[in-house]
């Protein structure tokens, strides 16, 4: 287009554009440093409420341990880690899980049931500094029995001696007839019975975890995460 | 004026000066958008969450936190929350105030634990006028009955009343 004589204007050169040009690519980047800067913050705040809500849930649950809320003689103790994320869920608004582990359990070989500390077939009572006793109850009601919630088939001693655990079968009073088991390994086979087989008998085992809670927090996007076993001993 | 043929020098056209224009007013836009109001929204808020998260691990390691719940569990509520509101005046910068409550919102143990005694009134609106605030939430386990309940902790940058 060719300019007539009044008209007036600017004619922006070949090299004002290329001066122009750096500047509109500097801005775009840092409007994306911002951006990527912003998010960043966020997620660090999040990290942060995440971190700090799995560091206080395994102090909770090493109290919990320490004051024997765990051991006090109660079945079901299992309830108090719902219980415990469920608090925290209401007031973090992260998602927490805590998934308890107990190491000795019960496989009762008449009705099939496995039944594991934590559970309502059990209480723990933790009976001196080293010493707890778990007494198992062996019918079971989800295999259509009536528990009798004596608690004594079997009741078993753990010792805490060194490094290892000491378990003692203390009683046996019902005619059916259990596997114990810590952990995977199988301690005593066809324990009980009328003739109360294996009863007064202890076992040693490597290792004095009694038990294993994982820790599992989460913010709701996902972004975040805090994850951790606490062993108790 | 004319220039003589040995006298050297650059010439800064007027669309020159016009590119350079676009240039500062592009920077100057990007500077105000980066400028402090964002830093601050950005680390300013972050700091704030970590006074108050850490001002409550602090109680806790110090065993402060114990003691109060055991006022608590005592009925000697006036005790934990002078207890509180000393300790908590220790841990955070004086530009920080804070608020902390103990159990639900509408039946606490304890609550209104502001900076200073008294002037609850006051500080309630400064608590409800604060234009950013920080919250750290913890969970005890509470004696006698050995229930769960919450401990909350709001902080905001403000004036000492």
């Amino acid at each position: 287009m060719r300019l007539k004589e009044e008209q007036r204007g600017f004619v922006l050169s070949g090299i004002a554009l290329l001066l122009v040009l750096p500047a509109m690519l500097l801005a775009a980047s840092c409007f994306r440093i911002i951006e990527t800067g912003g998010e960043a913050v966020s997620l660090q705040a999040t990290a942060d409420k995440v971190f700090y809500t799995g560091d206080d849930i395994e102090r909770i649950i090493n109290d919990m341990w320490d004051e024997n809320l765990l051991a006090n003689n109660e079945s079901n103790v299992n309830v108090k880690f719902d219980e415990l994320a469920d608090n925290y869920r209401v007031i973090t608004g992260l998602l927490v899980d805590l998934t308890p582990s107990w190491k000795l359990w019960i496989h009762v070989e008449n009705n099939g049931a496995d039944h594991y500390a934590g559970t309502k077939y059990c209480k723990v009572e933790h009976v001196a500094p080293e010493n707890w006793r778990y007494y198992f109850e062996d019918l079971d009601e989800e295999e259509g029995e009536t528990p009798d919630w004596d608690y004594d088939e079997p009741i078993l001693l753990v010792e805490k001696i060194g490094s290892k655990l000491r378990i003692t079968i203390e009683d046996y009073t019902s005619p059916y007839y259990s596997d114990i088991y810590y952990s995977g390994q199988l301690l005593w086979s066809d324990v009980g019975g009328t003739g109360k087989n294996h009863v007064g008998e202890n076992i040693e085992v490597d290792g004095v975890l009694q038990l294993e809670v994982s820790v599992y927090v989460r913010d709701p996007r996902g972004a975040t995460r805090y994850s951790s076993t606490l062993e108790l001993e | 004026m004319s220039f003589r043929r040995d006298r050297r020098g650059f010439i800064f056209s007027l669309d020159a000066t016009l590119a350079m224009l676009v240039v500062l007013i592009v920077m100057t836009g990007v500077a105000r958008v980066a400028g402090p109001e964002l830093t601050y929204g950005q680390h300013g808020y972050l700091r704030l969450e970590r006074y108050a998260n850490d001002a409550l691990e602090v109680m806790e390691l110090t065993g402060a936190m114990d003691i109060i719940e055991n006022l608590l569990a005592q009925g000697e509520i006036s005790e934990a929350g002078n207890l509180a509101e000393n300790v908590l005046r220790k841990i955070l910068p004086g530009e920080v105030q804070f608020r902390l409550r103990i159990g639900v919102e509408n039946n606490p143990r304890l609550d209104n634990v502001y900076p200073s005694a008294g002037k609850h009134a006051e500080w309630r609106a400064a608590f409800e006028n604060a234009a950013e605030i920080a919250v750290a939430a913890r969970v005890s386990i509470f004696p006698p009955e050995n229930v769960f309940d919450s401990i909350t902790l709001y902080v905001w940058r403000g004036a000492e009343i």
